[in-house]
């Protein structure tokens, strides 16, 4: 209890300037979007009336389908992986862990381009596997099947982290025992494994559900093209193309945003018995693999990386070195020069630093926040610190392109006296508050493997708040700290939804510059550049890791 | 976490196998060869002295042609000019986004629609450019002028079909079966306005046995224009049906297997309007970029990106000159009128 009281000795203010940061970066956002759908932007009326047309109905139940979609197929690619990443010697493959993250790293539209190209009517696929098989792959590809599956290896990476962590934590002595008592292998699966991943699993297909809703690279690529539309696509519309409604854009937005909340009110309701144990077990489950096992666990890992990496890359690969487009691919139609004509580009160079940039400081406010609200709020029950502490995962629930009309709605009001609008502040706090919800989990994932005995332990032999911080603390923490923090990084660099929202005019970031590339027809240069972010992010990820594996 | 060594392998093995592939390089005459920006003009604009500090000027692509005009006038200036450049609905979106503060000086867009938009919403500022009493008749009012335009074309893969129609009717024959595709009136304003255009000129009944032809015969309705002529270029399609001829002109020139052909019974010449806010702040060098883009030298600029130059005494340098096209209407100011309810009766009939 000793530290307990260590922390309510923390002045208060603190809790409260805290809690008051966080309703303006998250609060505030959301409230006007909610404002402006009842009463209407500037002097154009609220657009509610509109969300009973039968269309919006359509809207809405495309979404959630889609959606649904998506959690399936993520569950296909991710579970799989992960049953065999923390329970076979698969595990020792720790490169396996770095291809996953590539999916991840890929600007969300940039895949449905290279999907479509790949599987478009007499493309690669057709030339590759024949007509039949092309004509497979166009038909199943361009339908709402497709682009599930598109977004599905995107978002899967959340899914798969968390699973793994979670099926870590099941010590091989519980199962041990449920089997030495005579319990069947269903019996343990259904008395022990399914209870521990329920809460866990439906995490994951909360942020998988609510990721999907809210980003719009596959919609305004491949799902307009075949007609599918969407609540993402629609607010899309409604803020960046001719006629613009924002009172239209801010009601559909709170419809998905009060999808967003019924979602995580599902999964709170579902999670409710909490079995995960946390913290780490001393010796890990393990089933051995026979000679047969081995074969069909690596063809299920061909698999999934034939799906989420390969072909999207080959299909990358060869577009950002296809000199003409109505060649075949042959060896004379394929250079290297699309990626020195990018990099001269002082565009192209503007948008990658700037992106790196931005990414940089928004990830690092994001884990200052996320750091004090775990120290703050950790083993506190008090109302402010719940607040905090609910508001700190918000936007979680919230998706992405709803924080994003937020931000326009709030910080283009022409009553402020000051605003971070049209400078490159917007987009800083844009991303921190889209980050805090999963830099905040991981920095308290990490802080409650940390026993308050050690902390007690400290403030008994005499060390200062301060001192038990810098020196017990923080670097127990680290791990979970630079964990979210570059997942955070990861995401800024080729985040698109508040990138193309709400940058200044002027602004180039990585994402939008490869958008508007390939709506003026340079799809070699657009794919180029795609691979050489993504190249970045893989080396930023490579460097990290191996830092922080020399530091252990 | 991970094994970098493994990494390092295949990535060098990756760059490897690239490298072996590697054995063409693209045309960087070809892509560049506009790029001077004017310099062969015999008539070099001159710029008046003075003009300083900064302009946004907010640019419909296409980039390259956005670019050359913003280094030659920076040549000849002290201005800087900031450049946003995006598609005519993004654009328009922006400036009424920053309606309570607007940031642009200089808008130039790819719909005469969009440009009356903005005039009746009273942004604009009255100019008329030197120059611009040469330009095509009906492409100018008060506040906004036409630069440039282009023609709507058929645009045909030529490794993709041996046929080469020659009007929009062709495309219903059974050699074009399935080889079609057309830009989405709903998302290509210029799909939008040769349909208009057409019932102007021919009356609903003939226009709409036309499509039932074309539809009948599997042409397909996608996507705006880039998407359009990129599906045809890479050989999925063969002919784009009322395609934007200054990008398949460009693709030509990069030595794409591309034809243009402009319909032996019409079609349109969309002209692309330039209008100066009335709340810039720098009104002085905006109007000196207006200028500059309606002299002889700015709108050869156009000519050598493969627009259609405003001016009736620039020559085009890309396909026929603007009196050689037979236009399905020239009154703009109608088109954009009865445009959205044609639109509607169009998708209704055929994309529901």
């Amino acid at each position: 209890m000793t530290a307990t009281k260590v922390r309510s000795s923390t002045p208060t203010w603190r809790t409260y300037a805290l809690l008051l940061s966080l309703l303006v970066l998250v609060a505030a956002p959301l409230l006007s979007v909610l404002l402006t759908a009842v009463f209407g932007y500037r002097d154009e009326p609220a657009a509610l009336a509109s969300l009973i047309e039968p269309g919006m109905l359509r809207v809405v139940g495309n979404t959630v389908w889609l959606s649904l979609l998506v959690v399936l197929f993520a569950t296909l690619l991710a579970a799989p992986l992960a049953l065999l990443m923390s329970w076979t010697s698969l595990r020792r493959h720790s490169w396996i862990d770095v291809v996953v993250m590539v999916p991840f790293m890929t600007p969300p539209f940039a895949a449905s381009m290279a999907w479509m190209d790949f599987t478009r009517l007499g493309g690669v696929a057709s030339m590759l596997f024949g007509d039949t098989v092309g004509q497979f792959g166009h038909d199943f590809i361009y339908s709402v099947w497709g682009m599930a599956l598109i977004m599905a290896c995107e978002q899967f990476t959340f899914l798969y982290l968390i699973l793994r962590t979670a099926l870590s934590t099941l010590p091989a002595s519980t199962l041990e025992m449920a089997s030495v008592v005579g319990a069947s292998p269903w019996h343990r699966a259904r008395s022990i494994i399914v209870p521990m991943l329920v809460g866990p699993y439906s995490l994951g297909v909360l942020i998988v559900f609510i990721r999907s809703a809210g980003e719009f690279g596959t919609p305004v690529t491949l799902g307009n093209a075949i007609g599918y539309q969407v609540l993402v696509s629609s607010i899309h519309q409604d803020v960046t193309v001719s006629p613009l409604s924002f009172s239209q854009a801010a009601a559909t937005s709170s419809v998905l945003f009060t999808l967003g909340v019924l979602i995580w009110g599902l999964q709170q309701w579902v999670s409710r018995k909490d079995l995960t144990s946390g913290g780490r077990v001393s010796r890990l489950y393990t089933v051995a693999l026979q000679a047969r096992g081995k074969i069909g666990a690596w063809l299920v890992v061909a698999g999934i990386f034939m799906v989420s990496v390969l072909i999207p890359y080959f299909s990358i690969v060869l577009g950002s070195m296809t000199i003409l487009r109505s060649e075949p691919p042959g060896l004379d139609n394929l250079t290297f020069d699309y990626f020195g004509i990018v990099l001269s580009k002082s565009s192209a160079q503007e948008a990658l630093t700037n992106s790196a940039f931005l990414g940089f400081a928004g990830a690092t406010l994001a884990v200052l926040l996320g750091l004090a609200v775990t120290l703050l709020t950790l083993r506190n029950p008090k109302k402010t610190a719940r607040t905090t502490d609910f508001l700190a995962i918000a936007p979680d629930t919230v998706p992405g392109i709803v924080m994003a009309v937020g931000f326009i709605l709030l910080w283009n009001a022409p009553w402020l006296p000051i605003t971070p609008y049209g400078t490159g502040w917007v987009l800083i706090l844009g991303y921190a508050g889209l980050f805090l919800p999963m830099v905040t989990q991981n920095i308290k994932t990490s802080a409650s493997a940390v026993s308050p005995t050690v902390l007690e332990a400290a403030s008994v032999a005499g060390a200062s708040t301060w001192h038990i911080f810098r020196r017990v603390q923080l670097p127990l923490m680290l791990p979970g700290i630079i964990a979210g923090w570059l997942l955070a990084l990861l995401i800024g660099f080729r985040e698109l939804v508040m990138s193309s929202l709400i940058r200044p005019a002027d602004m180039q970031l990585l994402s939008p510059w490869i958008m508007n590339v390939f709506d003026q027809g340079q799809r070699a240069e657009a794919m180029a550049m795609t691979l050489i972010g993504v190249l970045s992010s893989t080396l930023i990820l490579v460097l990290v890791t191996y830092w922080q594996r020399r530091r252990i | 976490m991970l094994s970098n060594k493994r990494i390092t392998l295949s990535a060098s093995m990756l760059i490897g196998a690239l490298a072996l592939a590697s054995c063409g390089s693209v045309a960087s005459s070809s892509r560049d060869q506009n790029s001077a920006g004017g310099t062969e003009s015999t008539q070099a604009w001159e710029a008046p002295d003075g003009l300083s500090g900064e302009i946004s000027y907010y640019s419909a692509n296409p980039q390259g042609l956005t670019d050359d005009l913003v280094a030659a006038f920076e040549e000849k200036t002290d201005v800087k000019v900031n450049v946003y450049a995006d598609t005519t609905g993004k654009i328009t979106a922006r400036l009424k986004a920053e309606e309570a503060n607007p940031q642009a000086d200089l808008v130039y867009m790819a719909s005469w629609d969009a440009a009356t938009e903005q005039s009746s919403a009273g942004t604009l500022a009255p100019y008329s450019p030197e120059g611009s009493d040469q330009v095509h008749e009906g492409w100018s009012t008060d506040e906004f002028i036409g630069r440039d335009g282009s023609a709507l074309a058929l645009v045909v893969n030529t490794n993709a079909t041996d046929a080469m129609p020659s009007d929009w009717s062709d495309l219903a024959d059974q050699e074009y079966k399935d080889q079609v595709i057309m830009p989405d009136p709903r998302e290509s304003g210029t799909a939008a306005d040769l349909i208009t255009a057409m019932v102007a000129q021919q009356g609903e009944e003939e226009t709409w046995k036309l499509f039932d032809n074309l539809f009948e015969n599997g042409m397909v309705v996608q996507g705006a224009n880039g998407p359009a002529l990129d599906t045809v270029t890479a050989g999925s399609k063969a002919v784009v049906f009322g395609g934007v001829d200054y990008s398949a002109y460009s693709a030509k020139d990069e030595g794409e297997a591309l034809e243009v052909v402009i319909p032996e019974s019409g079609t349109t010449v969309t002209p692309r309007p330039l209008m100066i806010l009335e709340s810039s702040d720098n009104a002085e060098a905006a109007q000196a970029f207006a200028d500059f883009m309606f002299s002889a030298q700015g709108q050869e600029v156009s000519a050598q990106r493969n627009m259609i130059p405003g001016r009736e005494d620039v020559p085009a340098q890309a396909g026929p000159q603007f009196e050689e096209i037979d236009q399905l209407a020239t009154d703009w100011n109608e088109i954009v009128e009865s445009s959205e309810g044609v639109t509607d009766e169009f998708v209704q009939r055929y994309l529901n």
